[in-house]
């Protein structure tokens, strides 16, 4: 075993350190004041070292040290990470904006403030920043981009939110605080706490039927005439703690859209003016059908002088979950399309084809991502 | 027999409300086509608001026929529809109607409105149009679109005219002008 010892400039012992092979690094540290008395000693927990004061000519001298404890606890919206009892830790819901803290239960004396450091680190899929998909454009014209910044990690207190959870049992995160302290003395401590808290998510299902494309009224249309062309039935089960106040909102985001008119000689395509992907305007989703599932019957209107229509599209139905005081996290995802064509005679429109399909239907962590406005198209070239 | 007599005085009360309620909606229909009647009204009482406020309307329809549904497509968000036109007269006299032929919609949803059936959706104009001259607008709102049944020929509707009534807000005028409270002056 090695020992090192410090002296400052007056010869006093300040700090002492042993290490070596299969032995428990141990080190002390010891501050004077200006009467040369020992006033502070950081050691190791369960330590009792002698710091009794010396002073020069005296064999003989009495001092007090009263050494106290200061314990650093994680708390989650002020609530105890490091519970004995894990049943008793806290439990939020995904998007629940949960604010994380160290808290002394005796701040200790003499921290240099503006020289601490931390460090946090969670378990599970969250985020803590967001910032508009497109510079210069806001939401809903373009989605939120949403992401984890690491800068605001080094942050006490920090704020995050989960997407990822379980139901009907929470999943068990981790959550720890790397803390670097430094004394007015130059001293400095590293501490390192874990604890943990419990993410809820709800579970939701989504099933998708639909109808056939057809002609009504005007427009070549995903409907029947009484029938929507697609209806999203689902259910959401939410833990009863986290019901009052929280919604289930939906988003649609079209990957691709196409509407042609044909003159026999040329074509004419309505097309987004803005940028791939296009958010279904106005989000969250409003059409819904009397049971209050989002609903859709995309069409395209059979213009006049034409002879012939093509119309298609590809979709993203999203479904989020908003909690009290949050941010809305996706559930699920439904990719969906249709196409149709229709002809002009004498007669009038008539149907050439149609098809429609639920391409896929799964739980999802990733939000929904658009760049523009569908609404706002331009005829190429104009008719 | 109390029991039923309780039973019957709150039935009573139940559609009384209801008939008000109806009543403050407005009962004014525009012309009967296929059977079908539009009609608008202000949600505001009196038909009266107060400059800057928003101006919603409940869009009506009414499916007078006794045995056929008729449809109405309502695209997502209700207000970006190019199927309605709405025709707007300020107290000027200029035409501020709106132009919704400009926007394309993907999407939207099928509203049934079946045989002796009303039913209602929320619109609001001044999401796409300017009402901000004190004095009273006139509002006429066509929809085309319309289809009956499984026939699905299409048709328009006519609202009946609205006169909505726009009054100075005296407590933004307050604000505006800056004044200070009374003992503050400088």
């Amino acid at each position: 075993m090695t020992t090192a010892k410090q002296y400052d400039y007056l010869n006093r012992l300040t700090g002492i350190a042993s290490y070596g092979t299969g032995v428990q690094p141990v080190s002390f540290a010891h501050a004077h004041n200006a009467a040369n008395q020992r006033t502070r000693a950081t050691q190791a927990d369960g330590e009792e070292p002698d710091v009794t004061p010396l002073v020069k000519g005296l064999d003989h001298y009495t001092f007090d040290v009263y050494p106290t404890k200061h314990r650093l606890r994680i708390t989650a919206n002020w609530l105890d990470c490091q519970n004995d009892a894990f049943f008793l830790r806290p439990e939020f819901i995904v998007g629940q904006h949960v604010t994380f803290r160290g808290v002394w239960d005796k701040t200790p004396p003499a921290l240099v403030e503006y020289l601490t450091t931390q460090k946090w680190t969670f378990g599970g899929n969250f985020y803590n920043d967001g910032t508009n998909e497109v510079p210069g454009v806001s939401f809903p014209t373009c989605s939120v981009h949403y992401f984890r910044d690491e800068n605001m990690l080094r942050n006490d207190p920090t704020t995050a939110w989960w997407v990822s959870g379980s139901h009907p049992f929470p999943s068990a995160y981790h959550v720890t605080l790397d803390k670097g302290l430094t004394f007015a003395n130059g001293q400095q401590v590293a501490l390192n706490e874990s604890g943990s808290f419990q993410m809820y998510r709800p579970q939701a299902t989504i099933s998708p039927w639909t109808t056939s494309v057809n002609i009504i009224g005007d427009y070549l249309r995903f409907a029947e005439p009484l029938r929507n062309g697609t209806t999203f039935s689902n259910t959401v089960s939410v833990p009863s703690t986290f019901l009052a106040g929280s919604t289930i909102k939906w988003a649609q985001v079209v990957t691709s859209t196409l509407t042609r008119v044909e003159d026999g000689t040329t074509h004419h395509d309505h097309v987004p003016i803005g940028p791939a992907l296009w958010g279904d305007l106005p989000t969250p989703y409003e059409a819904h059908d009397f049971y209050g599932n989002p609903v859709d019957s995309p069409g395209r209107y059979l213009l006049p002088g034409y002879n012939r229509i093509v119309g298609s599209g590809t979709y993203q139905m999203w479904m989020m979950f908003e909690p009290t005081y949050g941010v809305w996290v996706p559930l699920r995802i439904v990719e969906w399309s249709w196409s149709g064509s229709a002809t002009n005679s004498p007669a009038g429109w008539g149907l050439e084809s149609g098809t429609n399909s639920v391409n896929s239907n799964t739980e999802t962590e990733s939000y929904p991502l658009w760049r523009s406005d569908v609404r706002i198209r331009e005829w190429r070239p104009p008719l | 027999m109390k029991q039923h007599f309780r039973f019957v005085v709150i039935l009573s009360l139940v559609y009384a409300l209801q008939s008000f309620s109806e009543d403050a909606k407005g009962n004014e229909w525009g012309p009967v086509t296929n059977n079908a009647q539009m009609s608008i009204a202000s949600q505001a009482a009196k038909n009266e608001l107060k400059i800057g406020q928003p101006v919603n309307l409940w869009v009506r329809y009414r499916n007078i026929s006794t045995n056929q549904t008729v449809c109405v497509f309502a695209v997502n968000g209700t207000v970006h529809d190019p199927e309605y036109s709405f025709f707007v007269m300020s107290p000027s006299g200029k035409d501020v109607s709106p132009d919704l032929k400009k926007w394309a919609p993907e999407s939207g949803r099928i509203m049934c409105v079946r045989p002796r059936q009303v039913r209602a959706i929320e619109f609001n104009l001044s999401a796409v149009c300017k009402f901000d001259e004190v004095g009273t607008y006139k509002i006429t709102a066509q929809k085309r679109g319309i289809w009956t049944g499984e026939k699905s020929i299409p048709f328009s509707l006519v609202s009946n005219p609205l006169l909505l009534s726009i009054v100075p807000d005296t407590n933004a005028h307050n604000v505006q002008t800056n004044n200070p409270p009374k003992g503050l002056e400088q």
